[in-house]
């Protein structure tokens, strides 16, 4: 029996540690995407708490307001804000990520918040779209720029001190994120691809002193408290592209016996990428920002950076062999043409270069029509099999 | 000696259709038609030259200020606007690319422009790019787009990052950007940069920017003396006369038509009775579509994003050292048409169309909502209700791909045209 | 005689006014809409010649709808105009009109005059409109009439999320598969109308007070409107016609105050 329930705080957009955390007069901000700064918002006595799309079964409000051209996901996320659901952020914080995101801010700017009686405080970030020092030195500008609106709006002082301490407790959950990861590359893996999002979505809607409380439990229990069954695992699989923060679609992917062992995901393993995709020489290490900088520009595996694909693919080359993959699926929201673009030239360079077989599947953020997709992975396992 | 089939295949399109038209159509219709094609006939004859002459080829994309490669001796292409005269000019169009590149994983709902050339690529009718020069904007499809011709073909792939704030300290950044990217290509092209024959090139673009407000003055005359095919074919202009004497050309000879035409209290449609205005592109599959607002819905589209800017002439070009002369190219082409709009936070967006409406007597709207446009068409509802509210002027909102006629078929656009016009106007 | 004729992408729906008894109503008529429009139009014109006992010369005819364009030897009337012109006779004060047709839906806002002040149509996707649930019916080997039958059986509509017509065909199939009851998938399905209706809705705009009237073949569903109702929080009104022959209605309606204007 597993210690603790921080898994199930995957099923719902509140859980009891945030619930607690409001009842105490605490703020909440929420944000999209891993570009964000959270470090800074978490130094500013703040929860951090990235925006999900989890509980929404319909786009009736979003669609009021969004095109059909529109990502599902981005539609999901604004239809709970606009029924409600996300009264309990403070404030907003976006920025220039992709092209259906960005425009989360103008549709609050210029409609939303004008009409309302609370209207959120809203944040926005200009991030490059290549690596190169400029880049880096401009993301340091926003990140501090950032900082003051926070302190102007909420009327707080975020120091130094408040920053290193962040960046010692966001380390701290990366490090125990990477112990958790160790068990799902096992073998026997521990834990299913399922499990291992729960707990990554968990981990975005909490503070991360908790978080690390609860990580801890986890590793403890699969350390010496787990026993992995005999069942044979069909496959190891990477699961590559588009955003998810929705444990049924991993689901569906592990329902005839294959197990998600491995992925590059934004909700998920992403954060492993501590100085390993670009490197900026000329840095300093001692500056606060660094390991902020770091984390949301230079280890940015988003195909939103134009310089940075053939380092995505070493990547992912990398972590077939160290996570022994069989093969990869690369999926795509519909609509996305960041990572529709991105899919189309991975899947050609894996199968052609590395002979891994891969499945591509195009989605919307509902799942529906899983029938149709259950048979595909069905038809992806026997090939797999079959080679 | 590099292969540059698309642009032969668009050259004697050029000049079947001048031909077609010279013989067929009396010399006062479609004249800005004739006008285009006269400086289309010119500049890729020109390009061609210098393509067998064994000069390299930069590649670009549209909202690249290509008056940057003048420095070089080299030959400038825009890649997006290859697909989009192919489907202005030739029957079948682009689809055959499109339908190639979507085979090979391209996702359907991606920007045509630049799928079209990387259907091209794929089926070897392609241009031999020496370098491709492109802005981190103002799209995704931007984005993911040219990383086909990076990645998958390996062409060498210099990008100027744009920042998202339109003010000083974006302006100053993307200078640099633009100021590195010029030592970039240097180095690829093995050649010095030269500042003179940029200096050039800005004064044709800055001749061009004069015309262009010019007409855009006399456009605003009741009845509307420049026909709206006008739209998309500026919106070529722009993009493949970047930098280049046809372009001045072009609207200078525009120039006269409109002042011709507003002397005569002429208007280019057959009568007008509404005045649309265009928030975003026109049309690029079938250019008749224009032909047929303007004579059978008398229906003109006086404006449209692409042919009005939001930014003056490079002044005291003369004097200008070559690091002012990028800043001020790094300036325009961040207020570039559709850069400005879609690269940047929507209420510009909005703020553009309400100036134009208004400036343009405009009586109704028409946003052509283009699937690989996400940026875009996520903000139409807020745009019809900023029209409606701030103008009072209606909109229509037609669902397509500019280039691609299997989407929303003509006659589908015309259909929601006439029953715009016959149910609000 | 005044023949209002309704050409739409499933059913042509004809009905017939007598001038001399103040326009009432004194014929309906449907047809499939399969084949060349032109010629349907005309054996349907010579059923209600020959039914009726009529000369053709003294029908006066009018055409609306979506499969209509080539019919050049009518007078013609958009649908728009035709479903308000209708519902100024039938409803007068109505703000919204919420048409489900076979492939297009229409939301129309009518000003205090009687006049369009604004619409939507679906966009080029016929999701959400008649076919969407033509084809989900057919996977379910029922008639589309029994939807109501079906759906208000339901004890827990099943969400089908699949947004394009073809999709949700095959996510039907598989519920079907799973076991899962008639009734839920069809009260799903319905769902997925009203579903796709209110984004039109709102971006067409409420006020305050709103009487919105249902019409098109769907807008018999009362399933349907009670789900728009519930979502809408605003009772919406059944036409006292018989939605289908509404469009239809307005167009003979529209002919008639040409004709009178013509004589004028």
């Amino acid at each position: 029996m597993i210690r603790t329930d921080f898994m199930n705080f995957s099923a719902t957009l509140t859980n009891p540690h945030l619930i607690n955390w409001i009842a105490e007069k605490n703020k909440v901000i929420g944000y999209y995407c891993s570009s964000i700064p959270e470090e800074i918002i978490h130094a500013a006595g703040i929860l951090p708490y990235r925006i999900r799309g989890t509980g929404n079964d319909n786009y009736i409000l979003a669609d009021s307001i969004l095109s059909q051209f529109n990502c599902s996901f981005i539609k999901s996320t604004l239809n709970l804000m606009m029924g409600g659901k996300y009264d309990f952020l403070s404030g907003l914080v976006l920025a220039n990520t992709c092209d259906h995101v960005r425009r989360i801010y103008d549709i609050f700017e210029q409609k939303i918040n004008k009409n309302t009686k609370t209207p959120i405080n809203l944040f926005f970030l200009s991030l490059p779209h290549v690596f190169n020092e400029r880049g880096w030195n401009w993301v340091r500008q926003e990140i501090r720029a950032f900082q003051g609106e926070l302190e102007k709006k909420f009327k707080i002082q975020i120091d130094e001190e408040k920053i290193i301490e962040a960046n010692e407790v966001y380390k701290k959950n990366q490090k125990l994120m990477e112990r958790i990861k160790e068990f799902r590359i096992l073998d026997k893996p521990k834990l299913s691809g399922v499990d291992f999002l729960k707990i990554n979505v968990a981990n975005g809607s909490v503070r991360k002193e908790y978080a690390n409380d609860q990580l801890l439990n986890l590793v403890e229990y699969y350390e010496h408290d787990f026993t992995p069954s005999n069942k044979n695992v069909r496959a190891r699989l990477m699961i590559l592209g588009s955003s998810i923060d929705n444990p049924g679609f991993v689901e569906i992917i592990e329902h005839h016996g294959a197990i998600v062992v491995a992925d590059l995901l934004c909700t998920s393993e992403r954060w492993g990428l501590v100085e390993k995709l670009w490197k900026n020489e000329k840095i300093d290490k001692t500056d606060p920002y660094f390991p902020i900088i770091q984390r949301i520009y230079a280890d940015c595996f988003c195909p939103r950076m134009m310089n940075g694909h053939s380092l995505r693919m070493d990547l992912v080359n990398q972590k077939i062999k160290h996570d022994r993959i069989d093969g990869i699926i690369v999926q795509r929201l519909e609509f996305c043409d960041l990572h529709g673009g991105e899919n189309m030239l991975v899947q050609h360079e894996i199968e052609e270069e590395l002979n891994i077989p891969v499945l591509s599947i195009d989605r919307e953020y509902l799942l529906g029509d899983t029938g149709r997709l259950r048979t595909r992975v069905e038809a992806f396992l026997e090939r797999l099999e079959r080679q | 000696m590099r292969s540059a089939k698309p642009l032969e295949m668009l050259y004697e399109a050029t000049e079947t259709t001048l031909e077609l038209i010279n013989g067929a159509i009396p010399k006062h219709e479609m004249k800005v038609l004739r006008i285009f094609l006269q400086c289309m006939e010119v500049n890729l004859r020109t390009k061609l030259e210098q393509i067998a002459e064994g000069k390299p080829i930069i590649g670009h994309h549209f909202a690249f200020p290509a008056e940057l490669f003048s420095c070089f001796d080299a030959v400038p292409v825009c890649i997006e606007a290859i697909p989009y005269l192919f489907s202005a000019l030739f029957t079948l169009g682009s689809e055959k690319y499109y339908d190639i590149a979507n085979g090979f994983g391209h996702p359907y709902h991606s920007c045509s422009s630049q799928k079209g050339m990387i259907g091209m690529a794929l089926q070897e009718n392609f241009i031999d790019f020496d370098v491709i020069a492109i802005p981190s904007a103002p799209c995704d499809n931007t984005i993911a787009g040219y990383q086909f011709f990076s990645e998958y073909k390996q062409i060498p792939t210099i990008v100027a990052d744009m920042p998202y704030y339109h003010n000083s300290r974006g302006y100053e950044y993307y200078g640099i950007e633009l100021t590195n990217m010029v030592s970039n290509l240097s180095k690829y092209l093995n050649q010095k940069p030269d500042y003179e024959k940029l200096r050039r090139s800005i004064d044709y673009s800055n001749h061009a920017i004069e015309y262009l407000a010019e007409i855009n003055n006399l456009r605003r005359a009741i009845p509307c003396p420049i026909e709206s095919i006008f739209n998309p074919i500026g919106s070529a202009v722009q993009n493949f006369f970047s930098g280049q004497q046809e372009k001045e050309r072009f609207y200078k000879e525009v120039l006269e038509v409109a002042k011709e035409r507003v002397r005569g209290k002429e208007g280019a449609a057959i009568e007008e009775k509404i005045r649309s205005f265009w928030p975003y592109m026109s049309l690029f599959f079938d250019i008749t579509f224009a032909e047929w607002l303007d004579r059978k819905v008398g229906m003109p589209a006086v404006s449209d994003i692409f042919n009005y800017f939001f930014f003056d002439p490079i002044k005291n070009l003369k004097t200008l050292e070559p690091k002012e002369m990028i800043n001020g190219l790094a300036y325009q082409s961040m207020e570039y048409p559709m850069v400005r709009q879609s690269e940047s936070f929507a209420h510009v967006f909005f703020d553009d169309a309400v100036n134009l409406a208004h400036q343009f007597s405009a009586d109704c709207a028409i946003f052509t909502a283009h699937i690989g446009c996400k940026q875009s068409t996520s903000v139409i509802q807020l745009m019809r209700e900023v029209l409606k509210e701030e103008v009072g002027i209606p909109m229509l909102t037609i669902e397509l791909d500019i280039g691609d006629k299997r989407m929303t078929s003509l006659e589908t656009i015309q259909k929601k045209v006439l029953e715009f016009t016959q149910t609000l106007l | 005689m005044i023949i209002g004729i309704d050409v739409g992408s499933i059913l042509v729906k004809a009905i017939m006014l007598d001038e001399s008894i103040n326009n009432t109503i004194v014929y309906k008529t449907v047809a499939k809409s399969a084949g060349d429009p032109e010629y349907i139009i005309k054996n349907l014109i010579n059923d209600i010649a020959q039914n009726l006992k009529l000369k053709k010369r003294d029908l006066n005819i009018g055409i609306t709808g979506r499969n209509s364009e080539n019919l050049d030897v009518y007078h013609k009337f958009s649908e728009m105009n035709s479903l308000a012109a209708a519902i100024n006779t039938l409803h007068r004060n109505t703000q919204i009109i919420v048409d489900i047709g076979g492939f297009t839906n229409k939301i129309i806002k009518v000003d205090d005059n009687g006049r369009i002040s604004d619409y939507l149509v679906n966009n080029i996707c016929s999701s959400g409109s008649g076919v969407f649930l033509s084809l989900i019916c057919k996977s379910l080997d029922i008639n589309i009439s029994q939807i109501d039958e079906y759906a208000f059986q339901s004890k827990n509509p099943l969400q089908i999320s699949s947004q394009c017509s073809i999709f949700a065909e095959t996510e039907v199939i598989y519920l079907m598969n799973e076991g899962k009851n008639l009734e839920d998938i069809v009260a799903g399905a319905c769902r997925s109308i009203s579903g796709r209706l209110m984004p039109l809705i709102l971006k067409v705009g409420l006020d305050s007070i709103n009487q919105i009237v249902l019409t098109g073949g769907l807008g018999k569903s009362e399933f349907i409107k009670k789900d728009l109702e519930n979502q809408l929080k605003s009772q919406i009104t059944t036409p006292k016609l018989d939605p289908l022959f509404v469009c239809a209605y307005g167009c003979a309606l529209s002919l008639l105050n040409d004709s009178q204007e013509g004589l004028n």
